[in-house]
């Protein structure tokens, strides 16, 4: 009897691989042409739950080959619902709001391109954000550069690669490094290099916790729980961020006391109120310098922002290209410094916070105020005062950007036409 | 055919061909007392002609461009070609001349004695030519090309020293309609006008729009010719759009579609009065006093003659007459009583830095006139 159901078994393995030829009409090929995406599709909880290439990829082999049928969030989400909302409701729904814009006007945009953010046939894209970055790219950096990251949006395989499923890939904190990492947010080195990630790497989970313990908690795919500021660390309004806080608590609450976790999430707060502050003294002389044309160049003689066009931009659409060179040391102040300084924070990295973040920030103030003083000289250097015009231009530039009163605009302007005989 | 019968029809027939030969007259109202009117010249209906400082007439008649002199000495012949615009400078020595050919327009120099000193060739038809200075011509030409879905028009304004190329500035570039493309050249040409302030900084200019879901107009507006600073005052119907400047050069005659020549205050666009006549053919005395639209001349608001409504008019620099070019024929108006021109600022530098800085929305009307009655001269 026993050799008799030896002999069953042996018998439905051998015959296990024709029961899959059966089921599935593109591995015969496939075997031959991708073994290695049928191998870890037969170790993936999609082929145990004989979910199979056409459920996914569809029937149409010429859209597959080219490349017109994507598995996108949209196949997924029918199975993956809960996942999905979380997702779509999340920051990584969003790409970030950023990474993507329209190339339609570029010169020499390259072809198929337009699949970055539409489907075929569709001429609604997938995402209405323009980001000014992405504008002055590439295509071949578009590509690798901004959409590998950005992509997350509209594709799970993202973070969950494409034919393993195995949760093991996902919950490692490597999945997250792929995109968080380096100089403008070092996310994965502040934790790696934190109290959290060295017991992580020492001890385990289940005393260190990792990215999805504290971001994802219970599993959920809502990587924007408890987060109390943009992406761009601008913070959010305060219901928003009362709630949001107290949805980090509990999660923090689950290793801390929660009086100690207020605290820790408290003092990341101050250290942002603290570093926005030495942020918004360095645009304000980045304004003012605009205001009186003197910025080198100036951005009516440098190529147009993608969005803005001939205008300074400092906000979250600033470009790190084709800008004077003060506006560069701003941008690395803020994209990377004041980002590293604020995480580093949150995220208990001591390092991260004062040397890389604070001291870095910092010295980005000495460094603008000093090009800033260099500008102004070279601007008054050999001629006469400013002529009332261009202070009038200035007063107006920084009335209209809200930086002066009606009343001190006005003020200040008698003042001006007082000097014009 | 019966002898009497031949006759009766032939008669007409030979009658139309004298009066050909008889000394054409000025249709008119009864004119004011002290009004004269002399026939100066036959000239090409409805050609540009131009009156300078020293009394010279530059026509166009027979197809070819002549400068006359009122004395009633034989015309100088200057050029065998007709003219779409034509401007003694300002000192009367020179005469500019734009002749258009299939794309481009020949910008040509003259003396007085015809002999041409520069020339320029810019693309599409002159529709204007201004002296802005006795070193600077100014001159709008618009290009038309009509493709399948639609044509467009550009508008660009040159700037030429007369000794350089022209410097070209793009004023509009459009792609109208099919259907708006498809109206006459000679109405197309006609939405790109001209008038130059009197102090020489700023210009008016028409321009047609074509918006998606409205209809077609044009927009006038102000150009500051050295800071660039535009600034919209006006928009008019197709068709229409005669401008020039009052003598304060704060405001400026817009000629509407319809029936209205309205002034408006510049920059704001203010309207503060209107003359019941559409204003597509404006002419205005020296000092401002003395109107003629579409052949109804105005002093001040009140209607003194009337003239053929097709009369192309321009007033003497004196301001002593009017000459007239109607039916083929040029006449000079005189006996207007033009009170004289208002002095010009003791300091012109102080107004046109002023006007430069309202043109360029830094100080407000209020900041503007306050700073300007301080002026001497004003």
């Amino acid at each position: 009897m026993t050799g008799l159901a030896v002999l069953a078994a042996l018998l439905l393995s051998a015959l296990s691989p024709l029961a899959a030829f059966a089921l599935e009409p593109c591995l015969p090929c496939h075997l031959e042409k991708t073994p290695a995406a049928v191998a870890q599709w037969r170790g993936s909880a999609h082929a145990r739950a004989q979910v199979g290439c056409e459920q996914c990829h569809g029937s149409d082999h010429g859209k597959i080959v080219r490349g017109e049928a994507r598995v996108d969030m949209k196949v997924c989400a029918p199975c993956h619902q809960k996942a999905y909302r979380e997702h779509k409701a999340s920051r990584h729904g969003m790409g970030l709001h950023s990474g993507w814009g329209c190339t339609r006007n570029l010169p020499n945009p390259k072809k198929d391109e337009c699949l970055f953010c539409h489907r075929a046939g569709d001429q609604a894209p997938l995402s209405g954000v323009q980001c000014a970055r992405f504008l002055k790219q590439s295509a071949e950096m578009k590509e690798i550069g901004c959409n590998y990251c950005h992509s997350v949006e509209e594709s799970c395989d993202a973070c969950h690669t494409k034919h393993a499923t195995d949760l093991k890939i996902v919950r490692n904190p490597n999945s997250c490094a792929k995109c968080h990492m380096g100089p403008d947010h070092p996310q994965w080195e502040m934790w790696q290099t934190s109290l959290h990630g060295t017991l992580n790497a020492s001890a385990g989970r289940a005393l260190g916790p990792d990215c999805q313990s504290c971001h994802m908690p219970k599993g959920s795919h809502d990587v924007s729980t408890g987060m109390t500021m943009n992406s761009g660390g601008v913070p959010f309004p305060e219901p928003k961020a009362k709630a949001a806080r107290d949805r980090m608590l509990q999660v923090c609450s689950g290793c801390h006391a929660p009086a100690f976790a207020r605290r820790e999430l408290e003092r990341g707060d101050a250290v942002r109120a603290q570093s926005l502050d030495i942020l918004q003294q360095a645009e304000s002389i980045i304004w003012d310098l605009n205001d009186r044309a003197l910025l080198d160049p100036m951005p009516a003689d440098r190529a147009p922002h993608p969005l803005s066009g001939p205008k300074l931009v400092t906000d979250s659409q600033m470009l790190y290209e084709d800008t004077s060179h003060i506006e560069r040391l701003f941008f690395k102040m803020k994209k990377y410094d004041y980002a590293r300084t604020v995480k580093g924070a949150y995220h208990q990295n001591p390092a991260y916070t004062h040397w890389y973040g604070n001291a870095e920030l910092k010295m980005d103030l000495v460094d603008i105020k000093a090009e800033a003083g260099r500008l102004r000289e070279r601007g008054s250097r050999g001629l006469p005062a400013a002529s009332a015009e261009e202070e009038l231009r200035a007063l107006k530039n920084r009335f209209e950007r809200g930086a002066l009163s009606p009343e001190r605009y006005a003020e200040e302007k008698a003042r001006v036409l007082g000097r014009i005989k | 055919m019966t002898g009497p019968r031949a006759l009766a029809l032939l008669l007409p027939l030979v009658l139309s061909t004298l009066t050909g030969c008889a000394a054409a007259t000025l249709k008119s109202s009864a004119l004011p007392e002290g009004f004269a009117v002399r026939n100066l010249a036959k000239v090409d209906a409805g050609a540009p002609f131009s009156v300078s400082r020293t009394g010279s007439f530059a026509v166009t008649s027979g197809g070819t461009l002549q400068v006359i002199d009122p004395s009633g000495a034989p015309g100088r012949r200057f050029a065998p070609a007709p003219a779409s615009d034509l401007s003694f400078s300002p000192g009367g020595d020179r005469l500019a001349a734009a002749f258009p050919s299939a794309d481009q327009s020949a910008l040509r120099l003259f003396d007085l004695q015809g002999q041409t000193l520069a020339e320029a060739r810019v693309p599409g038809r002159v529709t204007f030519i201004v002296w802005r200075s006795e070193k600077e011509l100014l001159a709008t030409a618009l290009v038309i090309r009509r493709r399948s879905f639609g044509s467009e028009l550009i508008s660009t304004l040159y700037r030429w020293d007369t000794v350089a190329p022209p410097v070209a500035t793009v004023l509009n570039d459009l792609t109208v309609r099919p259907a708006v493309g498809k109206l006459p050249d000679p109405l197309l040409y006609k939405s790109l006008r001209l008038a130059l302030s009197p102090y020489g900084d700023e210009i008016a200019y028409s321009t047609l729009k074509d918006p998606p879901l409205f209809t077609p107009h044009l927009a006038i507006s102000l150009r500051h010719l050295e800071s660039g600073a535009e600034r919209l005052v006006a928009e008019t119907g197709i068709g229409s759009g005669g401008l020039a400047y009052l003598p304060d050069g704060d405001s400026l005659l817009v000629g509407d579609s319809q029936a209205l020549t309205r002034r408006v205050t510049l920059p704001d666009g203010k309207e503060t009065d209107a003359w019941p006549s559409a204003g597509d053919r404006l002419a205005l005395s020296p000092s401002g006093s003395y109107l003629l639209l579409d052949g109804r001349l105005f002093q001040g608001s009140r209607e003194i003659a009337s003239f053929p409504s097709d009369s192309e008019a321009s007033f003497l620099p004196d301001g002593s007459g009017i000459a007239i070019s109607q039916g083929g024929a040029l006449f000079l108006v005189t006996g207007l009583k033009d009170p004289k021109r208002p002095a010009e600022p003791g300091e012109p530098g102080r107004i046109l830095e002023l006007r430069r800085l309202r043109m360029l929305g830094l100080i407000t009307e209020k900041e503007f006139k306050a700073k300007k009655s301080q002026v001497p001269g004003l």
